[in-house]
């Protein structure tokens, strides 16, 4: 019976392009969007558009200008430099990100005003750090003569490269979102049932509703594995995420991470009164978990509360497990607990789901 | 003794405030067919949910071969045709077939067999193939059907199974629900359709307010409702004088429309009638005269003639 459920689900699902589109296509291309992001950021590709009033005219602001039009962070726009006013300006329209004033200081040295956005703090934190940087660069240089200052570099702790972890991270945050919005939608086909009378044909004869609910939990468990997998698949296609080395532990945490979104979405929709509920309540909680569970933007950038508020969401677990096996390279003994977690999160909902169908359908 | 497939006895339930069923007391015997009658409201589809398991009677029991239709068991020998359109729309109608063969529990090795039945008794088979949501009214209900037999259930309960269905496939499903009876099922059908259940029902109930108001065959409520009196509907050529209005009103004929009247009455006080006003010189225009059918009887029962 439960087959029957599974491949009732299935070719609804296949001989629905729309709905095919949406599991499998959009999460993926949502995916490349986000790794892009993660990657640009990890990789040094980020660059911030800005724009420079020299109002010193002096070798050393000179010397400056030289250095941050050659900053790969930096897209100096427009190259040459501009009055102070009219960055401000460029800043204020959004035309650029920050903006930079050089003004001659008091004994002959160089103050530096930032002009930042406030909704584009990042950029100017961006700037700030170039401008430190070329700022060193210029008075260690064999001008000035003097010595150098403490010069701080960074180091990645896992070796070279860094942007694959970063489009790890998003693989694994952005694949435990659709994978809850693909459960929602699969497990209310339990509501359509509920409509149109499947569910009383089937519950007249021999069979029961933990049938039903466990044939559909199984089939979420299966699509979400094969939905996950497509994204991994790109991750490491286009991004070079190391999937093919860590398959069998990718499958662990994947079929953890199915199992929570199947069993949180079974118990969505038993608890629903209607498809429409069901459909604004899945929607609701799937942005808030996600928002606040590290799916959306890391976790790190977060206030602390809501740092603290993650360990509540599945996305939390599930982006420390995929981040246990493909970034910090941990055994799957090393990520047993957050796959404890979501396994055992997903069962406790799938029999929590089983009790509230069996009493929906008591009379 | 074997107890009926089928038997409600003095059955109570109450939905939320409203008592939908006040002692309901109805058995389907093997080969039969019940038609449950009434209007919107009147409780068949409770009875039908009762008889079902899918609802617990608050007071009274309902049995299937003596036992309880809520175990699971049991109710392998139930089937149940449900209102609305119960299919996967997207499923092709052979899919459809498998899928509610299996979920019915029907065996892997008699499946392709039942299924290739069922699509032939629909009449279905050169469209096996094709998706339930390219099919018209009555081939859905046709295999809205189909998908309850699969199982071979010796109790039947359909719930307006020819709602919006043509001609042809009206026929096919009376077919269906023949053969069904033939084979020794009990079968309680709901259907607004009067024709349907004067023609296929061994036996009439009619419902309003929870209650059972009428059980019978029809021919038998009809008779003891009617005792062989006949429908008549006479149209005279002019307004009628004072004097032949008394007479008409006398016998009992009531005005239904402009100088036509329309009475209940045995054959004779029909020659009697038309004797006296030949007599009275007046020439009916127009005489109509009918047996009482169930349309009739239903509406005799609804407006408070109780047969019970």
């Amino acid at each position: 019976m439960i087959g029957a459920i599974f491949r009732a689900m299935f070719l609804e699902l296949v001989r629905d392009r729309g709905a095919l589109l949406l599991a499998f296509a959009l999460p993926g291309i949502f995916f490349v969007i986000f790794a892009e992001i993660f990657a640009a950021t990890a990789s040094g590709r980020l660059t911030i558009a800005t724009a420079i009033a020299d109002e010193a005219g002096s070798s050393d602001s000179a010397r400056l200008l030289e250095a941050l039009r050659e900053s790969p962070r930096l897209r100096v726009t427009p190259a040459e430099p501009v009055e102070a006013d009219r960055v401000a300006e460029l800043v204020r329209h959004g035309r650029i990100d920050a903006g930079i004033v050089l003004r001659a200081g008091d004994g002959g040295g160089l103050d530096v005003l930032l002009l930042v956005d406030p909704a584009r703090g990042a950029a100017g934190e961006v700037l700030r750090g170039e401008l430190q940087g070329a700022l060193i660069a210029l008075r260690s240089g064999p001008r000035t003569g003097k010595a150098s200052p403490v010069l701080i570099t960074s180091r990645s702790v896992f070796g070279a490269g860094g942007a694959e972890h970063e489009v790890a991270y998003a693989a694994g945050a952005v694949s435990f979102m659709f994978l809850l919005f693909a459960s929602a939608s699969g497990a209310m086909s339990l509501l359509d049932e509920r409509e149109s009378g499947i569910i009383d044909r089937v519950l007249a004869g021999p069979g029961g509703i933990d049938v039903l609910v466990h044939g559909k939990f199984l089939y979420l468990l299966a699509q979400g594995i094969v939905q996950v997998g497509v994204i991994f698949v790109i991750a490491w296609l286009a991004f070079g995420v190391g999937l093919p080395a860590r398959l069998g532990e990718w499958l662990v945490v994947t079929s953890c991470a199915a199992t929570t979104a199947a069993g949180l979405s079974m118990l969505l929709v038993t608890a629903s009164g209607s498809r429409r509920q069901a459909q604004t309540l899945s929607t609701l909680a799937i942005l808030v978990v996600s928002a606040i569970g590290g799916s959306m933007v890391p976790r790190y950038v977060m206030p602390p509360a809501f740092q603290s508020l993650g360990w509540l969401t599945p996305n939390t677990w599930a982006v420390e497990a995929y981040g246990g096996i493909f970034w910090r390279e941990q055994s799957l003994a090393e990520v047993a607990i957050p796959c404890l977690v979501l396994l055992g999160s997903g069962l406790a909902a799938l029999a929590l789901a089983v009790a509230l169908a069996r009493r929906s359908v008591r009379g | 003794m074997k107890p009926p497939p089928l038997a409600i006895r003095e059955v109570h339930k109450r939905l939320g405030a409203h008592p939908a069923l006040s002692g309901v007391d109805l058995a389907v015997g093997a080969g039969e067919v019940v038609a449950l009658l009434g209007p919107n409201g009147a409780g068949k589809t409770t009875v039908l949910r009762c008889a079902a398991g899918r609802l617990r009677p608050d007071r009274g029991h309902v049995a299937l071969h003596g036992q309880d239709p809520r175990r699971r068991a049991v109710r392998r020998r139930l089937g149940l045709v449900p209102q609305d359109l119960a299919l996967f729309p997207k499923l092709s109608v052979r899919e459809n077939l498998e899928i509610f063969g299996r979920l019915l529990r029907v065996p892997r090795r008699s499946l392709a067999e039942r299924v290739r039945r069922g699509l032939e008794r629909a009449a279905l088979t050169e469209r096996a193939h094709d998706p339930v949501d390219i099919l018209s009214g009555g081939m859905r209900r046709r295999l809205n059907l189909m998908a309850s037999l699969l199982h071979e259930p010796d109790v039947l309960l359909l719930d307006e199974p020819t709602a919006g269905v043509d001609v042809h496939a009206l026929e096919r499903i009376e077919a269906v629900l023949s053969a069904e009876r033939a084979q020794g099922a009990a079968v309680l059908l709901i259907t607004h359709d009067l024709d349907l259940a004067e023609r296929l029902a061994d036996r009439v109930v009619v419902m309003s307010a929870g209650r059972i108001r009428a059980d019978g065959a029809p021919a038998a409520l009809i008779e003891q409702e009617f005792g062989g009196r006949l429908d008549v509907s006479l149209t005279l050529p002019r307004r009628p004088d004072p004097v032949l209005a008394d007479r008409l009103a006398a016998w009992g004929c009531v005005e239904r429309g402009p100088l036509t009247y329309a009475r209940r009455c045995r054959s004779d006080q029909v020659d009697d009638m038309l004797r006296e006003l030949d007599a009275r010189g007046v020439r009916a225009r127009e005489l109509r005269v009918r047996d009482p059918g169930l349309v009739d009887l239903y509406e005799a029962v609804l407006r408070g003639e109780s047969l019970r």
